[in-house]
């Protein structure tokens, strides 16, 4: 017999299973669910920044009506947002898109004491996470490797098939060879049209992220099928396999990333977020009770051009007022930085050591492509300071002029966007362990089959 | 199962995000009566009923700080419209929950968690306990800041006056009162009714398995 007639007819042998049909449509299902879900959520997120986007000139209105009379009164009050927008991908993998604000509004005062709030999130919510069909492809795709090959071999010995095929002048090795792959291909074939379904349905952009995105479904799936094959090269029972890869994908799946996680949040404690909000308070409030020369000689070396604009001692002026918000920020800077730091740090070890990790590294790289990660979050904030720094310096000038409100140029206050989909460089790779776990544990799987059919 | 289960109880049951919720509290603050809104019409008749209480034609002529008393009606009124925003998000948020307790009938490893959260302290009513716990303080606390204005600073020069250090001290600092464990559980019907549930089904499979297909 060659190969390609048993090639037909393994594959009309492997489709005319029933459980393969159920399996197959529960898991385009779970896709389907997952598109829509996904699909929901960055929906909401979008028609709730274009509401604010759109209700930013009313809001403009509404306080320079209110507050006419006293230009730093208006700035007081007045709102500035800023707003994180989802690239195209991000529907595919939310990532930390639930936890991480995506729309800030900030105000001309002290800024660190204005950007870590975190979404109005149901808790619990938050707890069991999104279904989204990245979860479909690390989470449920396995599964379906798992039910299709655990019992390739041992089904057929518990058939007592496997004498009558031994006795055949064929090399068995290469039948289980085949037969593994039809099955790869069946659940690679899936993978690739869930993604490919992203496309059109979530608007996923079919650039070079949808090569990517391939490329980490196949490096993570060939993870678990050598995985599989490897399993079942030892020719043990059907419940035996079966019991072995299902605890293998619980401890990848859940207790592996939980473990990781307890050790990281272990190893790298982030006091530092509290010492930027005491640094930022105190900053800022301390001034109120010192002297307002001292306030004003360290405001004077960062823009040395309101030197001459007289500061009363004895009286409140929004000049000082608005230098004593900015030395909040000040004082708390190296703070600051030090939280920043260390929240990246902790993403590189989380990341370094998922790299051993085939599930949870295939879940960052997935987020990482959705720009949903941390990094992508961190990047927001810096873009958020920027902003803040602009409008500041933009309004500078009027305060320390004493301008009327009818005097300010309202037509050019600085804007602010951070569009997700323009963050296009540093895009992920599935990490070199997945290739070498996989290979080694072909080679292995390939010895044993050899061994034991021949 | 219980990831989609949560996913399905917030798509079913949607809930305002943060701008949004900020939108809400603000529009009722304009209805109900802006304190920083010089025109406002409610804080102009609090004024003048205040005036004529008195019978004096300034607010500088009252026994104590306007501005203080003011600041305390007003922290009244908002605090009102955010515990009743916030007790609709919550409900929300717990009516989103339901679905998947529901489904944690059939399903008992939900069943075992939501238990196991209840008696550690974890769950959700255990969340709510401490946001309503924490506002409460947040309340007390203002509250009393806004009396100190009132009847303990001046109206003029009022930004130079400081109040002494030991009535800051006095200040209580907060401390969470934990639910007891009946309190929680009670909040866990269903994920109990489960438990005993699959307790008692596994004792009938086991009693009623004939016995020869057990070797």
């Amino acid at each position: 017999m060659n190969t390609k007639t048993f090639l037909k007819l393994e594959l009309k042998n492997f489709l005319s299973e029933r459980a393969v049909i159920v399996a197959v449509l529960f898991l385009t299902l779970a896709g389907v669910y997952a598109m829509s879900h996904g699909k929901s959520v960055i929906e909401k997120q979008k028609s709730v920044i274009a509401e604010v986007s759109a209700a930013n000139a009313e809001h403009l209105k509404k306080q320079l009506e209110l507050q006419k009379a006293d230009l730093g009164n208006l700035l007081y009050y007045l709102q500035h947002s800023t707003v994180h927008l989802p690239s195209a991908w991000a529907a595919f993998a939310i990532g930390q898109r639930d936890v991480h604000p995506y729309l800030v509004k900030v105000r001309m005062l002290t800024l660190e004491g204005q950007i870590y709030d975190s979404e109005m999130s149901n808790p619990t919510n938050l707890l069991y996470g999104n279904f989204d069909l990245s979860f479909v492809i690390v989470f449920l795709l396995p599964l379906l490797i798992i039910a299709f090959c655990h019992n390739l071999v041992s089904a057929e010995q518990e058939n007592g098939i496997w004498n009558l095929l031994r006795s055949q002048p064929v090399s068995l090795a290469k039948i289980i060879g085949w037969r593994l792959l039809i099955r790869f291909a069946a659940v690679l074939l899936l993978a690739f049209a869930l993604i490919a379904a992203s496309g059109f349905y979530l608007g996923s952009r079919f650039d070079e992220r949808f090569f990517y995105a391939l490329l980490i479904a196949f490096a993570y799936l060939a993870f678990w099928l050598t995985l599989t094959a490897f399993v079942i090269s030892f020719g043990k029972s059907s419940t035996f396999n079966a019991l072995t890869l299902l605890g293998a994908w619980i401890f990848l799946t859940i207790l592996a990333p939980a473990l990781l996680n307890l050790v990281i949040s272990t190893a790298f404690p982030v006091s530092e977020s509290f010492e930027v909000t005491i640094k930022q308070r105190e900053g800022y409030h301390e001034k109120w009770d010192k002297p307002k020369a001292e306030t004003m000689t360290r405001f004077y070396e960062k823009y040395p051009e309101y030197k001459n604009v007289p500061i009363p001692e004895n009286a409140f002026s929004w000049g000082w007022y608005y230098a004593m918000n900015e030395m909040g920020d000040l004082d708390a800077a190296d703070a600051t930085a030090k939280y920043m730091e260390k929240l990246r740090t902790r993403d590189t070890g989380t990341n370094r050591a998922a790299a051993f990790l085939p599930t949870l590294n295939t879940q960052l790289a997935f987020n990482r492509l959705a720009k949903n990660d941390l990094p992508s979050h961190l990047e927001y904030l810096e873009s958020v300071r920027a902003f803040h720094a602009k409008v500041r310096e933009y309004f500078y000038p009027y305060i320390f002029q004493n301008a009327k409100v009818e005097q300010v140029n309202w037509q050019n206050v600085p804007q602010h966007e951070f569009d997700g989909e323009k963050q296009t460089s540093d895009f992920p790779l599935p990490s070199a362990p997945i290739f070498i776990f996989a290979g080694l544990l072909a080679v292995a799987a390939r010895r044993n089959f050899t061994r034991f059919t021949s | 199962m219980p990831r989609a289960m949560q996913n399905i109880g917030a798509g079913v049951y949607p809930t305002v995000s943060k701008s949004q919720f900020d939108k809400l509290l603000e529009d009722d603050l304009a209805r109900e009566g802006d304190s920083h809104n010089p025109s406002d019409p409610k804080f102009a008749a609090l004024k003048a009923e205040t005036l004529a209480k008195y019978n004096v034609a300034d607010v500088k002529d009252l026994p104590f700080n306007y501005g203080g008393f003011v600041m305390m009606e007003a922290e009244e009124i908002s605090s009102e419209i955010f515990r009743k925003h916030y007790g609709e998000l919550l409900e929300r948020f717990r009516m989103q929950n339901r679905v998947a307790e529901l489904a944690s009938l059939l399903n008992p490893y939900l069943a075992i968690r939501n238990f196991s959260m209840a008696t550690s302290g974890s769950d959700f009513s255990a969340y709510t306990d401490f946001q309503w716990q924490a506002e409460e303080f947040r309340f007390n606390m203002i509250q009393k800041l806004n009396d100190l204005h009132t009847n303990q600073i001046k109206t003029e020069n009022d930004r130079t006056q400081k109040i002494s250090h030991a009535v800051w001290e006095e200040f209580p600092a907060f401390e969470y009162r934990e639910a007891t464990i009946f309190e929680s559980l009670r909040q866990q019907t269903p994920a109990i009714t489960s438990v005993i549930f699959w307790f008692l089904a596994a004792c009938a499979a086991v009693y009623f398995v004939p016995k020869k297909t057990i070797i």
